[in-house]
């Protein structure tokens, strides 16, 4: 289908490709270069944790310093956003952060697919985190976990419409969330597709005039992937903090 | 395949992400929360308290080192007081002995001189006497030789002699 109009698709790169055929009562459950990825992700996130610690040594190793420096700046996290209460959720929100940046970043390396980039990956991870703060919620406060939805300190007339809003401000957050990372790495990665064919298709336009010109989309498409490293490791922040900021308001109301 | 350009929104591999997501995400929470986390954490507590405990003791031997100069100072400033003590009280002993020793050579250079002059004085005398009796007798053998054997005339010679001999 890339072939279709004679010109490349910068929307190939997201295509699935079926690498293991698996059905499980007629869902086609195959292994794919999505699954390779996030396996990928995973095996590297515990490499990284599991093995890179040299016995007990007071100096860390390189990997070490790597892994120790996520844990203090998740840990961070998590204290400064949720407190002492969010301890019990730290492992969670260490690997949601971990997991979302090696997708993102793997993501980089040229010919990766990029696990993130499809919004069905991270609106299932928003939707397991919307339902887990909304249960922690009610867990800890009971049917008064309601109140959250009422703001106070407001005309009587006006809260109807204001609970309203809020209710719907709750239920969009999965939505927000999970756009909001899809679509970062979704346009990240078209937008450097879209330049790389420019470098390519100057370069190789066999015009004398055109073919240097291909130098202005390389030296921009070179800025542009320093940017979209900055972005992968931002949203990954973004979606950990936010999954923070819903856990704190789960916790401790408003 | 999707034919709307979009591979995101073809639904054939929904499930097929959903469900090696979820596989993938459980094994990694699993090996996290298990055994890297409490791990991570280990090293990183362990690294602390050797450190708390590294510096402690290294301020532990600040304070050491300060007593133990602040003692080399006491015991230099004691020792220079004494080295100053000793020195000046020498000084005295040896000017007494000085003294003693001034005294005690003026007094008996002084009973010397004495003894000397009483002896002198003696001796003085004595040569005096002599004199007058080596005079009489030399006057007396001149006159007895002269005039012979005459008492009378030997007193009143000896009356003279003695007379001028006092002068």
């Amino acid at each position: 289908m890339a072939e279709k109009s004679g010109a490349p698709d910068p929307m190939h790169q997201f295509e699935i490709v079926e690498l293991v055929e698996f059905k499980l009562f007629d869902l086609n459950l195959s292994f794919t270069n999505s699954s390779l990825f996030m396996v990928f992700s995973v095996a590297l996130i515990i490499l990284l944790t599991l093995f890179t610690f040299n016995g007990r040594g007071t100096v860390p190793t390189r990997l070490q310093s790597i892994a120790e420096l996520s844990y203090e700046f998740v840990g961070k996290m998590v204290r400064d956003n949720v407190g002492d209460e969010g301890q019990r959720y730290f492992p969670f929100i260490f690997c949601l952060f971990m997991f979302v940046l090696f997708c993102n970043m793997l993501g980089m390396i040229p010919y990766t697919f990029t696990v993130t980039s499809h919004i069905i990956v991270t609106f299932a991870l928003a939707i397991v985190i919307f339902f887990g703060v909304t249960v922690i919620g009610f867990v800890m406060h009971g049917i008064s976990f309601l109140k959250f939805f009422v703001p106070s300190g407001v005309p009587k007339a006006l809260l109807p419409l204001l609970v309203v809003i809020e209710v719907i401000s709750y239920l969009t957050r999965p939505v927000s969330l999970s756009v909001r990372l899809f679509a970062n790495m979704m346009a990240g990665h078209t937008m450097l597709k879209v330049f790389g064919f420019f470098v390519a298709g100057m370069f190789f336009s066999g015009n004398l005039f055109i073919a240097p010109l291909g130098v202005a989309p390389l030296l921009f498409i070179t800025a542009f992937t320093g940017l979209e490293i900055l972005v992968a490791f931002l949203q990954a922040y973004v979606f950990a903090i936010l999954t923070c900021i819903y856990l704190n308001d789960a916790i401790h109301m408003h | 395949m999707s034919e709307s350009g979009m591979p995101q929104l073809n639904t054939e591999y929904f499930a097929s992400q959903i469900f090696w997501l979820v596989v993938s995400f459980i094994i990694l929470y699993l090996v996290m929360a298990k055994y890297a986390l409490p791990k991570i954490a280990n090293v990183i507590e362990t690294r602390e308290d050797i450190i708390a405990r590294d510096v402690e003791e290294a301020e532990n031997f600040k304070k050491e080192s300060e007593i133990t100069e602040q003692g080399y100072l006491q015991s230099i400033k004691n020792a220079q007081e004494k080295a100053s003590q000793y020195l000046s009280n020498s000084r005295n002993k040896l000017n007494l002995l000085i003294e003693d020793e001034n005294n005690d050579f003026e007094k008996s250079s002084r009973e010397l001189i004495k003894k000397f002059e009483i002896e002198l004085e003696k001796k003085k005398s004595a040569v005096l006497a002599d004199s007058e009796q080596i005079a009489y007798d030399v006057s007396n053998d001149i006159i007895s030789r002269v005039f012979g054997e005459n008492p009378l005339v030997k007193d009143t010679l000896k009356d003279n002699i003695k007379s001028i001999v006092k002068r």
